[in-house]
């Protein structure tokens, strides 16, 4: 599932070179910032998050057995991460809307996204984006977690399965759960039909 | 109108693209005359649509100095050495109820197996159970033959008495004195 080089590093980093680990971060890093920055809504608190995923990668790779691509298996990390700290109040939902940290992190992805397109449409689309974001936030943890991997993280179903280690069919039902919870609710329906109306883009 | 119930988790794997070939035929050709599992279809590929288009932050890049905080804690953290592996690996399989249950319900079977099987048997003081640890001694060709003695053996065992009674029959009896005339008048002197 990955390059020959990423292998050859990945080789060397299991046999406790962190220097190629460092290398294989610098890889990933970006896209699980994102990741990251797409679960805090904090730009700092994000930064935390990403950095003790990576750390605690390295100091658990035994376990990544190369079933899933090595991105998924962190973002699994990351998902489980977040998960343990919101129960432990360390971090709020991205999408709790009103705080300071949310109106931080809108202004900073305002900011950062759609340089090209109208004011108008960005914050139209970035309204709509956090909407979507604030119904996924909805569903239960393990919902929430498959949903990311599969949209946000786009792995294969048995990737995702291999990540979480769980059967595929349960990653299959968990799906199917969240995705029906996700068209009942009002709010996503506002979104479609608000989409619909448009006729276009979020 | 509503779906068809059966089809429901069918739809969302057709439209995750997770759906096996044969599966998706038959799918598609009920979905031609089924309007409820049409629109449900229909929903549920908007969703999926929105989601894929829902990923933030495109433009966010890692800095230098996000890598070099990482590189840092690199250095600073070992990885698990193997004890710390196996201490993991140890506290996921306990900790997980479908592993340690069976194991802890194993463990319970055994351990009342060998208990039962190393214990020494009771020996009891009251006097009905010394009876038969007499009687297989072959002490009770001693004792007497009294009814009280017959009593306490026959709550025991019927058998065990028709044995005992049959032992002390066998048993030789004394030699007796043989009377004759010359020992009668010899007896009669004397008195």
């Amino acid at each position: 599932m990955e390059t020959p080089d990423a292998r050859s590093l990945l080789d060397q980093a299991r046999a406790g070179d962190a220097e190629a680990f460092g290398e294989i971060c610098r890889v990933h890093e970006t896209r699980l910032l994102r990741q990251a920055v797409a679960l805090c809504g904090n730009v700092t608190l994000a930064e935390d998050l990403a950095q003790d995923t990576l750390v605690e990668a390295w100091k658990c790779l035994h376990r990544y057995n190369g079933r899933c691509q090595f991105f998924t298996w962190l973002c699994a990390i990351l998902l489980n991460r977040y998960r343990n700290a919101l129960r432990k109040n360390r971090l709020r939902p991205a999408s709790m809307p009103g705080g300071r940290d949310q109106d931080e992190f809108e202004k900073h992805a305002g900011n950062l996204a759609d340089h090209a397109a109208l004011p108008d449409q960005a914050a139209e689309r970035r309204e709509q984006a956090v909407l979507v974001r604030q119904c996924v936030r909805a569903l239960p943890a393990k919902q929430q977690q498959v949903i990311h991997l599969r949209f946000y993280v786009d792995d294969s179903l048995e990737g995702i399965a291999a990540a979480l280690g769980c059967p595929v069919g349960t990653v299959k039902s968990r799906l199917f759960h969240a995705l029906d919870k996700l068209r009942k609710m009002n709010a996503f329906s506002a979104v479609l039909s608000d989409f619909k109306m448009k006729g276009g883009m979020l | 109108m509503k779906p068809c119930a059966q089809n429901r988790e069918l739809i969302v794997w057709l439209a995750l693209n997770a759906l096996h070939a044969r599966q998706a035929r038959h799918l598609r050709a009920h979905l031609e005359t089924c309007e409820g599992c049409r629109r449900y279809l229909a929903e549920i590929a908007n969703v999926t649509e929105r989601l894929a288009e829902g990923e933030a932050n495109p433009d966010i890049q890692a800095s230098e100095i996000f890598h070099q905080k990482v590189a840092g804690k690199l250095r600073a953290a070992k990885p698990d050495s193997l004890g710390e592996i196996l201490a993991a690996y140890f506290r996921g399989t306990v900790l997980n109820w479908r592993v340690a249950l069976p194991a802890i319900a194993a463990l319970a079977v055994v351990g009342a197996t060998v208990i039962t099987w190393r214990q020494p048997p009771v020996v009891s003081s009251s006097p009905k159970a010394a009876i038969p640890t007499a009687l297989a001694s072959g002490a009770d060709n001693d004792l007497a033959p009294t009814i009280a003695n017959y009593q306490r053996v026959a709550n025991q065992s019927l058998d065990k008495l028709d044995a005992l009674l049959t032992r002390q029959g066998n048993r030789a009896l004394p030699s007796m004195p043989i009377y004759t005339a010359s020992t009668l008048a010899l007896a009669r002197q004397s008195f």
